[in-house]
């Protein structure tokens, strides 16, 4: 088990330094010149050099790189172009409207997803398995911010029952069509998953042994089948939990939330590089951190890997 | 007992993948997929709608970046769906309809470039990883976790926002990230391929490695590829409209899904919902049909990795 937690830990730091570098050649090596492009084309040369000197391009490729990585270990993320805040500051104060609004919809999605999964896995070939499959199918294939825009003209337009898009007075009900757009998708990839994995675990030897032991029906699905189709389960949940950090950015534009997501989109647009840079990297990061944690649940639900076995992820 | 059904139908597969006859794989995979209705729905629809977009001259009656409103003034405006524009106007009286048909174009345009760019790097180095082993499998092994690490669409769109704009930069950013994933496939069947009797008889027959890869090992891992390929369609065209939306794709008028969502959503507190549904649901079709039709191509030629989730 001490292993299996060094060997993960182990694994990921090659992965956060790769990201880092990654994030520097992309903001340093890509043709054109930064400083050009944020003062834009009539800017005077002098103003350029300056913006060059203070942003540190004029210096060497590598000890630029030196510097970045420095910051980083250092949580100094240089300063917003723009709004001259610190980096790491502007990404504070952006992220409990998106760790809110990710954290709810993963709720969510798990709640849903697997009741729905284990329901027609149950039900298998019954008009409940084809429709929430169906339902499934429509989720993983309609974009958030379209089914979010059609949940805005039914529920706010047509029927009032949700007061608009903002944060308001910061009630729930603000929150409730933003979790629900975002969280759509895992909802169904984990529906698919758990009805899948359910039905592969359903017809295995163990689990004719727990109903021959006499175990009541609801054991068996909830602490034998259920417990052993999770695994899938848990690795969607890691990546869809990436994929909802690149889904916020759509979904807080389109319901005005002050999130990360639209401080992304709004440095992008300003080009203030380094809060693009420190906000991808960023991103990458809690990426990381919540794949390490996925892999270090795995234990939880395959004792194979609790008494140091091995045991492939793929 | 309903699941057993399920559990037998997998060997019953397996025994029908064709190993000795030659193309046998390909023409058991195609009667398998015949078979299949879903995926026979899913083809339908990628095929109606690609047909759709080439021929889309011929089945409009506007050009979509026509503005009605100067020929015809305010009543061209935001019109409801009807006989004359079966998916309604938009505030510049642009018939949805054009707008819906060509958008398929980008759509798939950049669904197809993206893909065959994340194909070509994503079997090259996949290949050297799972061929080569060793300090190459770890440095590209490495390089995949790594894009792995990013979100898909912020890491695309922060490349967007340091390139100029254009579309052959954007199949390429687009490619650039999304190649990972072939590779991981690629490199774990090479692996695998690598292995069996018949690549071992080229090696000590002294073919050359690139002559081994490419003539021996290749036409054995095309089937998770095409697979892999199909799913990332779905993906990519999702992409590109969510970039589209955030107002960093396609440069209007060109008719781009994910803008004319984005333009519309603005207008439906006006109740002109259909500007931005159609587009929509435009999207989800084809988006559908490439997963419905990957799914499928799957089960058919690949039966041992179905149940997996495609990037």
């Amino acid at each position: 088990m001490f292993t299996y937690i060094l060997r993960r830990l182990m694994a990921a730091l090659p992965v956060i330094v790769g990201a880092i570098a990654v994030v520097f050649i992309l903001t340093s090596v890509v043709p054109g010149d930064p400083a050009q492009l944020m003062v834009g084309q009539r800017g005077d040369p002098a103003t350029i050099q300056k913006l060059r000197e203070d942003l540190g391009l004029n210096r060497p490729l590598w000890q630029q790189f030196v510097d970045f990585f420095k910051g980083v270990m250092t949580l100094d993320l240089g300063r917003s172009y723009r709004s001259k805040m610190p980096v790491t500051q502007a990404i504070a104060e952006r992220l409990p409207v998106t760790a809110r609004l990710a954290l709810g919809s993963m709720a969510l999605a798990v709640v849903s997803g697997v009741t729905l999964g284990m329901l027609a896995a149950l039900k298998q070939n019954s008009v409940l398995d084809y429709g929430s499959m169906i339902t499934a199918l429509i989720g993983i294939s309609a974009p958030s911010f379209w089914v979010g825009s059609m949940l805005i003209f039914l529920f706010c337009v047509q029927l009032r029952w949700v007061p608009g898009t903002g944060t308001g007075d910061g009630s729930w009900i603000y929150m409730l069509l933003p979790v629900l757009t975002l969280g759509m998708r895992p909802a169904a990839l984990i529906a698919r998953l758990t009805r899948c994995g359910m039905l592969e675990v359903l017809g295995q030897d163990f689990i004719r042994t727990a109903r021959a032991k006499g175990l009541a029906e609801r054991a068996v699905i909830i602490g034998h089948a259920l417990k052993n189709a999770m695994l899938p389960v848990v690795t969607v949940i890691g990546t869809s939990m990436a994929e909802m950090l690149g889904g916020a950015v759509v979904v807080e534009r389109l319901f005005s939330l002050p999130g990360v997501g639209r401080l992304g989109v709004e440095a992008i647009l300003n080009r203030d590089f380094p809060l693009i840079r420190g906000q991808v990297l960023f991103l990458a990061l809690v990426f990381v951190v919540i794949n390490l944690l996925v892999d270090l649940s795995y234990p939880l639900f395959d004792p194979r890997i609790r008494y140091g076995g091995t045991w492939r992820r793929e | 007992m309903p699941t057993q059904k399920a559990k037998a139908a997998v060997p019953e597969n397996r025994e029908n993948k064709g190993k000795g006859k030659a193309y046998g794989l390909w023409r058991d995979g195609w009667a398998r997929l015949k078979e299949n209705r879903a995926a026979m729905a899913g083809l339908m629809m990628v095929a109606v709608i690609a047909l759709a977009a080439v021929f889309a001259p011929y089945i409009t009656k506007y050009d979509p970046t026509e503005q009605l409103i100067w020929t015809r003034g305010a009543k061209a405006q935001l019109v409801p769906p009807g006989r004359d524009h079966f998916f309604g106007t938009d505030i510049y009286g642009r018939d949805m309809y054009s707008r819906v048909v060509y958008g398929a174009r980008v759509s798939l345009q950049i669904g197809i470039a993206s893909t065959l760019i994340s194909v070509i790097i994503g079997v090259t180095l996949g290949a050297l990883a799972g061929y080569y082993g060793g300090l190459a499998d770890d440095i590209i092994s490495w390089l995949i976790n790594v894009v792995f690490a990013f979100p898909f669409l912020l890491f695309v769109l922060a490349l967007v926002a340091y390139l100029p704009p254009g579309l052959p930069l954007m199949y390429a950013a687009i490619g650039m990230v999304n190649w990972a994933g072939v590779a991981r496939i690629v490199r774990g069947q090479v692996l695998s391929v690598r292995e069996r009797e018949y690549v071992e008889a080229a090696m000590v027959a002294g073919g050359r490695d690139a002559r081994i890869i490419v003539k021996h090992i290749l036409p054995n891992i095309l089937a998770p590829v095409i697979v892999q390929a199909t799913l990332g369609m779905g993906s990519i065209i999702m992409l590109e409209s969510s970039l589209s939306f955030l107002g960093f794709g396609i440069q209007p008028p060109t008719p781009s899904w994910g803008y004319d969502i984005d333009q519309g959503r603005q207008y439906l507190l006006a109740g002109a919902w259909w500007w931005s549904a159609f587009p929509g649901l435009a999207i989800m079709a084809l988006v559908l049909g490439f997963n419905l039709l990957g799914d499928g191509l799957r089960d058919a030629l690949d039966p041992r990795q179905s149940g997996g989730e495609g990037r």
